[in-house]
């Protein structure tokens, strides 16, 4: 239902727009694949090439680089190809949310990478420690470029718990892969406010069971907002890929609350319900790079790339592809608010 | 569209599913009950590309509803089929944990303590979750539905029986019903004509694949098996098949255990149940 203010793109558009995507997409996970490739050796044989570009691949998605401080402001526009479009595609409120999502996705694969002391370029973080001491942050380690983020000292875990750690990152650096390949520009940039938020508690936890306590959390809140977005999203196509992340995240949540020493009690992690209480909004975790929708009736969203402001250069984006500019996500509060009916028709794109 | 195969990018090892996957859409639930019963833990290599039936239709395929009656008519078959297997879920649990009735167990399971504990949250879990679905298939303009998923306790549970004789093999087919309901949630939720329809299903759907992920836990403790996928998949083998859902004018109990015979040449099968299960159900099917 277009009641939104904003113009929709025009059949062809997304007609275009979507063949153009399932090649991004195919970027974007691999990138999001590749990044995980580094600390997931034990699960990539494969997949060893994925140094896109050689720029620190264990930081991976974006992650860690840029949040916080300048990365929102960074006023990268592009860095590479079609940068003169300083101009930026306008999104449609699917597209927020779907850019929001994806933000999401790659802070909580950040968060993981910092959980389990992966932030550090490859290399050197590894001979870190073997019990997975993270000695967190690439601070020192990880001058890529633009911003670093402050170290951070993550108590070490058991080997086993890092490598469940390590599958869990790696979903949702690939669930951000596909919901990305909903949108003309991929997002390679990971929700600043919500990477920072995590590591700094990251930071202060005790021992272990304490970081798979704020994972668990983080987890909690991510299906919230998956299926607060369920509601919210019109188009049923984006919606699927929520639908069918939600229930992973989920699963990691059960996951991280029974590993530990102190198990939770099961009753509460499998809750009769589903809810939407704890949701992550965008008014409070900002998409970075956003311009005000009124701005330009872009219609061009193929290859320009959103403006991307927060994007990070480190992400090397998708090695040519859609070169990751992350695409805004609207101020507008996607968020909370009820959405229900949303009537979606079905048909959309039919 | 972004189309991933959510089996593809990381293989973490899962018994049941593999080979669950391999298989055809025809069948595919009975035959993952029988390697998940087998109590066999090798795991098959990687399955990628493997998956022949129909790989790249569902999962973010579009929807394909054309009407508006046929939308109304799908929404109710897809909550009628989830209330229908909530019901089947319940029996299966109560069987499970030493029930009698049909599906009694050849005998006494001996569970440790949290298997038990598990079990029991999960058949309380379900019976909410039936309970609540009354309501939604009300929503999605359905008649109630009374009677468990026939096809579930017939076509997949019942054969089984006979091999559920250790706490490893009832939570093993615990863990494919659980990935299976999960699975036919999600496609649902694509089939599904508004937003808040979706997002009702998938609060149950989500919970039902933290089901599974608690029974992989008593499986595996690590926990590297119960999160097997970036993304829940939603394939045709993956959920339930096209004999299995409910349809107007049935009630669980009219779903088969087994795909119908195809119609003999001349007779047009309006009935929809169409002999492949190739999973992707047909709106108007139900005629």
């Amino acid at each position: 239902m277009s009641t939104s203010p904003l113009p929709r793109p025009t059949d062809l558009d997304a007609a275009a727009r979507r063949s153009f995507l399932k090649k991004v997409a195919i970027g974007g996970a691999a990138v999001a694949i590749g990044t995980q490739v580094g600390p997931l050796r034990a699960f990539a044989q494969e997949g060893e090439g994925d140094d896109g570009t050689g720029t620190g691949d264990a930081s991976g998605d974006g992650s860690a680089e840029s949040p916080g401080e300048g990365g929102a402001t960074s006023d990268t526009t592009t860095p590479g190809s079609e940068s003169e479009s300083e101009e930026t595609v306008e999104l449609t409120p699917d597209e927020q949310r779907v850019t929001f999502l994806a933000g999401i996705g790659l802070a909580a694969a950040a968060a993981y990478r910092a959980a389990t002391g992966d932030e550090a370029p490859a290399g050197e973080g590894d001979d870190e420690g073997e019990g997975g001491a993270a000695e967190g942050g690439g601070g020192e380690e990880a001058p890529s470029s633009t911003t670093t983020l402050p170290p951070i000292t993550v108590p070490p875990l058991a080997e086993p718990v890092v490598e469940v750690l390590r599958v869990f990152g790696s979903h949702h650096s690939q669930q951000a892969a596909a919901l990305g390949g909903l949108l003309a520009a991929p997002v390679d940039a990971p929700n600043s406010t919500l990477v920072t938020e995590v590591r700094s508690a990251l930071d202060g936890a005790a021992d272990e069971a304490a970081v798979l306590t704020i994972l668990r959390e983080l987890e909690e809140r991510i299906a919230a907002t998956h299926l607060q977005a369920i509601a919210d999203m019109e188009d049923v196509n984006d919606a699927k890929i929520v639908v069918t992340a939600l229930p992973v995240t989920g699963q990691h949540a059960v996951v991280l609350g029974r590993i530990g020493a102190t198990p939770t009690p099961l009753e509460e992690l499998i809750p009769e319900e589903q809810g939407t209480e704890g949701a992550l909004d965008e008014a409070a975790y900002p998409t970075e790079g956003t311009t005000s929708p009124e701005d330009t009736p872009g219609e061009s969203d193929e290859d320009t790339n959103a403006g991307g402001e927060g994007a990070d250069p480190d992400t090397s984006a998708s090695g040519g592809e859609g070169d990751g500019t992350e695409s805004s996500g609207g101020g507008a509060t996607s968020g909370t608010d009820s959405g229900a009916g949303g009537a979606s028709d079905p048909e959309s794109e039919g | 569209m972004a189309e991933i195969d959510p089996t593809a990018p990381i293989a973490t090892p899962g018994v049941d599913r593999r080979g669950f996957l391999r298989l055809g859409a025809t069948g595919a639930v009975a035959a993952a009950v029988l390697v998940a019963c087998s109590d066999d833990e090798t795991t098959p290599p990687s399955e990628t590309g493997v998956t022949e039936p129909e790989p790249t239709e569902t999962t973010f395929a579009p929807p394909q509803t054309t009407s508006p009656e046929d939308g109304a008519r799908e929404d109710a078959r897809v909550f009628r089929t989830a209330r229908s297997i909530e019901l089947a879920m319940v029996e299966v649990y109560g069987a499970l944990l030493g029930g009698a009735g049909a599906l009694a167990l050849p005998g006494e399971v001996a569970y440790d303590e949290d298997a038990r504990a598990t079990l029991e949250l999960l058949r309380d879990r379900h019976e909410a979750h039936a309970d609540a679905l009354v309501g939604l298939v009300s929503q999605a303009g359905g008649e109630p539905v009374n009677e468990a998923n026939n096809g579930i306790l017939e076509g997949v549970v019942t054969p089984q029986l006979q091999d559920l004789t250790t706490q490893r093999t009832v939570l093993q087919l615990a863990r494919s019903l659980e990935d299976v309901a999960a699975g036919t949630y999600g496609w649902g939720a694509g089939q599904v004509t508004t937003a808040s329809l979706r997002q009702g299903l998938m609060a149950i759907g989500a919970v039902t694949a933290r089901h599974g992920a608690a029974v992989s836990l008593l499986l595996d403790p690590s926990g590297v098996d119960a999160a097997r996928t970036p993304v829940l998949d939603t394939s045709g083998p993956a959920r339930l098949p096209e004999h299995m859902l409910v349809g107007k004018g049935q009630d669980g109990g009219d779903t088969l255990a087994a795909p119908a015979e195809a119609p003999a040449e001349g007779e047009e099968g309006d009935e929809g149940e169409s002999g492949a299960d190739s999973g992707a159900p047909e709106p108007d099917s139900e005629g």
